[in-house]
């Protein structure tokens, strides 16, 4: 019994069916819209669609970005609503963190970027499994998925595997960037520690199973109509293929019961339909909800059961902070919007202790919503926009992440709500870090002077930290532990408490590198379905 | 689906706004697809009663309806001194429909193209036309500004 369609869910789900287990999967499973006009580009949308208005900014005005303090240089658009969309009744309350939850089939990787990192040997030594163990089932992964990928200076952080396949092809700007970092590569190394190579992307550059390579439509945040961009949805569809996969949408997972021994009975949901109470038995049962969802389900039985509230200490989450540049080369020169619009290059920015490693992402602008970015240049509108045009070639952003460790007071937790006796509501609070201020300020100027020694100019003041949480990338409340504790769980994911119970997701993780988790997700899923009991 | 609004009923202050912001910000007239969109998305844009009835809101919006340089004007001084007002608001709300749009889509989603000389002249002149905007803008703006209190209109959701 899975609970939850995300990354951590299909993948343990699919590993589970292929070693012979009967497998149920229990969905939320907000759907996505079909993508209009499969082969239009992005500037061909605006044209060819007969309301373009109302696809770009919604029906409501959901995709119009205004001026606004803690306004985005871009943002979600109407049609990833869904990916975002939470049910009714499903209550938070947030301290010093904006977490974002996904109640969609796929889950949050419906959103995301197709940043697959593998963690290396210094990464996995905070946790009780080997990179030596791992790195079997980054491959199972990179097989299924697909990873573009080539050797370069990020391969000593990142481990490679000759599972990847060839990356997509550079746009001009990304192709500028790659060539003046190889011309000033060593003193980019001595004096910044920074290194630069490809992002190692789940987005295909050709054909892998029913999934077409990029196209180059432009359309990527918006949702490809090549599924090009792996999501989770796409292994879902593979369990479906499996005669003893059974896929339960339209429920939402409240709590599970257990026994005295310690053992899961069954699981207990809701169902959107009629808001009935349903319930589900098996033998075995995996979480796979997401980090915080799956949290709130232990800690929600927990309450049920004792009327006890618990908390669950360790919340981690990786701070982002865009870094907006221009490259001033490149102004002049045309700007294809026809191109992929995600980053085409990743870099590492080294520290001395290699767990505050700095991961980020280079993603140049080729097309958008201009808006968002027009309004915040300090000239009046008009004025903005032909500033923007003429520097608009030379754009870009680095997206910097910052590794997260556990600690007691960033911390889940459930709060009874008013007036609804034993409803409870999760309570997420984050406290930050007391030396996080100067790791964010460090690394940033390390960014920022790297750029600068590769030609480009970072403009002041307009560097963002993003509000604690957009990173989505949350971790650390019910981790693999070789000491048991209340809410920990084994090297097999299996509960330390409660004895047919895995924690699949990103709870179990117990150090968050700043590289994107999604597969290192996937590939531990994989990993503890592969070590259930047997079929 | 959207409901369509009737032509008839668009107030004859929201089509001249349109038609200033849509010449002021693109260069192009505001099709009836524009303007219908623009009237569509306008509550998203508004902000609480108290603000939007301060004289300074009202007469940024009064200018600006005059025509497209007198709403270049007016932004000239919201952009710095009321970055957070209606007007600027309903400004960006039009940037984003015309820049969605397929009749006004083109110059906003293109580059400037050329030698890093002309480019850089076409800045310079850009530059200088704003600022002259945001002076004549403070200079109108300004005393009025001062006589509905000088406050900043807070920043509402940004979507």
């Amino acid at each position: 019994m899975v609970v939850g369609s995300g990354a951590s869910g299909v993948h343990f789900a699919l590993t589970a069916l292929e070693r012979g287990h009967e497998v149920t999967l229990l969905d939320f499973g907000n759907d996505r819209p079909v993508p209009p006009l499969a082969s239009a580009t992005f500037d061909q949308l605006k044209t060819d669609l007969p309301d373009p208005a109302s696809y770009f900014l919604g029906e409501h005005g959901e995709g119009v970005v205004y001026p606004s303090t803690s306004a985005s240089y871009y943002g979600y658009p109407p049609s990833k609503q869904y990916v975002f969309e939470t049910p009714r009744g499903f209550d938070v309350s947030t301290t010093a963190m904006e977490p974002r939850f996904s109640f969609a089939r796929g889950g949050l990787a419906e959103a995301w970027t197709g940043g697959v990192y593998a963690y290396n040997r210094d990464d996995l030594g905070q946790y009780p499994i080997s990179y030596d163990e791992m790195e079997r089932y980054y491959a199972i992964v990179a097989d299924r998925i697909g990873i573009g990928a080539v050797r370069d200076d990020l391969e000593q952080f990142i481990p490679y595997s000759d599972r990847y396949r060839e990356p997509l092809p550079f746009d001009r700007h990304s192709q500028w960037l790659w060539d003046r970092y190889h011309a000033r590569r060593d003193r980019l190394h001595a004096t910044h520690g920074f290194y630069l190579g490809r992002s190692r992307v789940a987005t295909l550059s050709r054909a892998h199973g029913t999934r077409k390579g990029c196209d180059q439509l432009g359309r990527c945040l918006w949702g490809c109509p090549n599924e090009s961009i792996y999501s989770p949805r796409h292994t879902l569809r593979d369990c479906l293929t499996h005669a003893r996969f059974t896929y339960v949408p339209g429920v939402l997972v409240d709590h599970f019961e257990y026994g005295d021994g310690g053992g899961v009975t069954r699981v207990v949901a809701r169902r959107v339909a009629d808001n009935a109470r349903v319930t589900f038995e098996g033998d075995e049962f995996a979480l796979a909800a997401g980090a915080l969802t799956s949290s709130r389900i232990v800690l929600e039985s927990l309450y049920r059961r004792t009327g006890v509230i618990a908390a669950m200490p360790g919340l981690m989450d990786n701070l982002q902070i865009h870094v907006p540049f221009l490259t001033p080369a490149m102004i002049g020169t045309a700007v294809n919007t026809a191109a992929y619009q995600f980053h085409h290059l990743a870099f590492g920015v080294t520290r001395p202790d290699p767990l505050d490693y700095v991961h980020g992402q280079i993603t140049t602008l080729k097309s958008a919503l201009i808006h968002p970015i027009v309004h915040t240049l300090p000239l009046d509108l008009r004025g903005a926009i032909g500033t923007f045009r003429a520097l608009r070639a030379g754009l870009g952003v680095a997206n910097v992440n910052l590794a997260d460790r556990r600690r007691d007071d960033s911390l889940v937790t459930l709060r009874v709500r008013e007036g609804a006796e034993r409803e409870t509501a999760l309570v997420v609070r984050y406290t930050e870090d007391a030396a996080e201020q100067a790791r964010m300020e460090s690394a940033v100027g390390s960014v920022k002077r790297a750029l600068g020694a590769m030609g480009c100019f970072v403009p002041p003041g307009m560097t963002r930290v993003l509000p604690r949480g957009t990173s989505v990338h949350y971790a650390g409340t019910m981790p693999m532990s070789a000491t048991p504790g209340q809410f920990t769980c084994g090297r097999d994911g299996r509960s330390h408490v409660f004895r047919n119970l895995f924690i699949a997701d990103g709870a179990s993780l117990p150090f968050l590198p700043a590289k994107n988790h999604t597969f290192t997700l996937m590939a531990n899923a994989t990993r503890i379905a592969e070590g259930l009991p047997g079929a | 689906m959207h409901r369509e609004v009737p032509a008839a009923a668009i107030p004859a202050e929201v089509r001249a706004e349109c038609r200033a912001f849509a010449r002021m910000l693109a260069e192009v007239d505001a099709s009836d697809y524009i303007l219908r969109s623009y009237v569509r998305l306008l509550p998203t844009s508004d902000i609480s009663a108290e603000t939007r009835n301060r004289l300074v809101e009202r007469a940024l919006l009064g200018v600006a309806r005059q025509g497209a340089l007198a709403a270049r004007v007016a932004d000239g001084y919201a952009r710095f001194f009321l970055p957070h007002s209606l007007f600027r608001r309903r400004l960006v709300l039009m940037l984003a429909i015309l820049e969605s749009s397929p009749t006004s889509e083109r110059p906003l989603n293109s580059s400037a193209e050329g030698s890093i000389l002309s480019v850089g002249l076409g800045l310079m002149m850009t530059g200088m036309a704003s600022m002259t905007c945001s002076v004549v803008g403070l200079v109108l703006f300004g005393p009025l500004h001062l006589l509905s209190g000088r406050g900043a209109t807070p920043p509402t959701a940004a979507h």
